[in-house]
């Protein structure tokens, strides 16, 4: 099979984000990125396959030129090669992202693509299923257990307290929640083997032309709570009639 | 172009609440700008649902009835419903931001060549066009957005932000029979997670445990503080990693992004990713032995002290105040 992983590189998780002076961009000075914690549950899932079947496992991200180390990474760890389609560094709507990735998909109809639930920055949780509107496919959101079978994937889902269970054909998209498996780690042999793996590089206005629908007006820093009260609690039971104090009197919850 | 659509969602033939908050949202922005309401109904429903729904206002209700149509498909409830959209295109979509919501949302906006707002925490309609705030980074950031001139908008809520509100509606309804299902997707099944403990993501009041409950034992002492308050459970990741408790329970940047009223972190210490995921709760208690532990600087109420002590005196204080 031909397995295409959805990958964005993303600030690192922990990192401290804040808005660019203009407020429509994140200031990117001193910025760690990683690659989105739900498409590393995507590799793992194509690579698991790949381990098994042989399966081919190519990479497509769109992003500026330091997205090259992402797909570095994610060549270590054992995908057969990489994809940049090339844009700036700036706020673009999941419209445009997923309609330069349907488009080059085209080119290679891939049998499974697998992307994350959602990639984490700007949160937009649509790409997956945009995409396969696009491409005319059938998808799964959130799977959290994938087995495939001749052509088709018997996949779990979940929603709130629930667990949905579906049968679906491939070619199909599969985004990826965490619970999905435990990403492997590159080994030092994989990291040696990735610096010769092939990354084709494409211009982003050679697959479409750049068009939003959304637009970023700005980027805000929350209000911030003022300081809370604070209490030792060495005397438990006193510390637990102030909380219910504070609940009720205060704060009127209970 | 002169209705807002909101698309119900129900489970077990009941219309999740989100959706009331959602329609009600919808509703005061068709009032403010002349504007009626339409909703879509998906799967066979109780007795009295449809009355609960005209009884919050609406001008007009398709429900397609099939109980083929009972478990969640992406793609067959878009082609059931395309004709109907496409006949008349809305002016805006509105779903609730749950898992079915934003899956859905995301379908539809790539078929009708749209984007999604999803999880938005404010709307404000001026002429046609919505000004939003939707979280981003997790929340860390919330980033102010507007659809473009002419763009169709499909926005999703946030659950347990908009109030529910009583509005007038011609209260119409077609019912409608016909459905379409594709070859290539199927629902087989739903199962409830064990229990069929409220989510996260829906509940009003969170009690969350992190490393410091030491153990899976020790997480019955919040689910009866949940239960006394009528909320849910939750966990920082580092209790889920350790498999004390599922990955449905965690709040968080790789977990569930929360807004309750109340949210108690117990033995949590506050990492960035985890804030990230609940500092938007309306007020924050924590307890936490260490003084320093970065919780209390988002907290409305904190106790430094052992879990262990508090907790058991407060829920026999709540006991008594039943
Ligand atoms: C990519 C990535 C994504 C992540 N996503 C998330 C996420 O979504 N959600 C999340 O939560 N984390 C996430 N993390 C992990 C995060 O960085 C922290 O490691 C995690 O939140 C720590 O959990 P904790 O607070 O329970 O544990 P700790 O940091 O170990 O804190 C335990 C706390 O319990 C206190 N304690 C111990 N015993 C007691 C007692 N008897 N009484 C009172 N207090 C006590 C201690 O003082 C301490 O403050 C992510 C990390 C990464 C790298
Ligand atoms: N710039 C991008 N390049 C490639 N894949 C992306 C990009 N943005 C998002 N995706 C994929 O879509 C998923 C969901 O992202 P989003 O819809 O942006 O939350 C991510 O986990 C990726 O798999």
């Amino acid at each position: 099979m031909k397995i295409c992983v959805l990958m964005v590189q993303v600030p690192a998780t922990d990192a401290k984000v804040f808005p660019k002076e203009d407020k429509k961009y994140i200031e990117t000075k001193d910025l760690k990125y990683v690659i989105s914690p739900y498409d590393e549950f995507a590799i793992e899932e194509a690579l698991k396959i790949k381990d098994k079947d042989g399966s081919e496992v190519f990479l497509l991200t769109v992003g500026p030129e330091r997205a090259q180390t992402a797909l570095r990474e994610g060549l270590a760890l054992g995908c057969d090669r990489g994809v940049h389609i090339l844009e700036e560094e700036r706020y673009f709507d999941p419209f445009y992202i997923s309609n330069l990735l349907a488009n080059y998909l085209k080119k290679e109809n891939p049998d499974l693509i697998f992307a994350g639930k959602l990639g984490v920055g700007f949160d937009h949780s649509q790409t997956g299923p945009m995409v396969a509107a696009l491409l005319g496919l059938p998808f799964v959101n959130c799977v959290v257990e994938v087995k495939i079978e001749d052509k088709v994937a018997k996949v779990k889902r979940e929603i709130e307290g629930a667990s949905l269970f579906y049968e679906i054909k491939l070619p199909c998209v599969l985004t990826a929640e965490k619970g999905l498996n435990t990403p492997r780690f590159a080994s030092l042999k994989g990291i040696m083997a990735a610096k010769k793996k092939p990354i084709e590089t494409i211009k982003a206005n050679e697959l479409f032309e750049r068009k939003e629908i959304i637009e970023l007006l700005s980027l805000e820093v929350p209000p911030q709570k003022g300081k809370g009260k604070i209490i030792v609690g060495d005397d438990p039971v006193k510390a637990a009639e102030e909380l219910f104090k504070f609940l009720k009197d205060e704060a009127k919850l209970i | 172009m002169n209705h807002i659509l909101v698309i119900f969602e129900i489970r077990e033939k009941v219309v999740r609440k989100s959706s009331f908050e959602a329609l009600s949202k919808a509703n005061s922005i068709a009032k403010k700008l002349g504007k009626t309401v339409e909703g879509i109904l998906f799967g066979e429903l109780e007795a009295g649902e449809i009355e609960k729904i005209f009884d919050l206002g609406i001008d007009k209700i398709y429900h397609f009835k099939s109980e083929n149509l009972n478990l969640y498909n992406p793609i067959g409830y878009f082609d059931t419903l395309k004709e109907i959209i496409e006949k008349n295109l809305p002016f805006a979509i509105f779903l609730s931001a749950t898992a079915i919501g934003k899956d859905f949302a995301g379908f539809i906006a790539g078929n009708l060549k749209t984007a999604v707002a999803q999880d938005v925490i404010s709307i404000e309609a001026e002429d046609s066009s919505f000004e939003i705030i939707k979280p981003m980074y997790a929340g860390k950031l919330l980033g102010k957005i507007r659809f473009k001139e002419g763009a169709l908008p499909v926005i999703t809520l946030r659950p347990n932000i908009f109030p529910i509100e009583k509005f007038d509606g011609k209260k119409e309804i077609e019912v409608i029979e016909k459905f379409k299902l594709p070859e290539n997707l199927k629902c087989l099944s739903m199962e409830k997670a064990e229990g069929t403990e409220l989510d996260v993501s829906e509940a009003n009041i969170i009690i969350s445990g992190g490393r410091g409950m030491k153990g899976p034992e020790n997480f019955p002492i919040l689910k009866e503080v949940a239960k006394l308050l009528g909320g849910a459970v939750g966990a920082s990741r580092a209790a889920v990693d350790a498999g004390w408790i599922d990955h449905q329970h965690q709040v968080g940047q790789t977990g569930k992004t929360v807004s309750p009223n109340l949210y108690v972190a117990c033995g949590i210490s506050g990492a960035i990713q985890h804030l990230a995921g609940m500092s938007s709760s309306k007020v924050i208690v924590a307890i936490n032995k260490d003084k320093e532990a970065p919780i209390f600087q988002v907290a409305d109420f904190g106790i430094i002290g052992d879990l262990f002590q508090i907790i058991p005196e407060f829920t026999k204080i709540l006991k008594e105040n039943k």
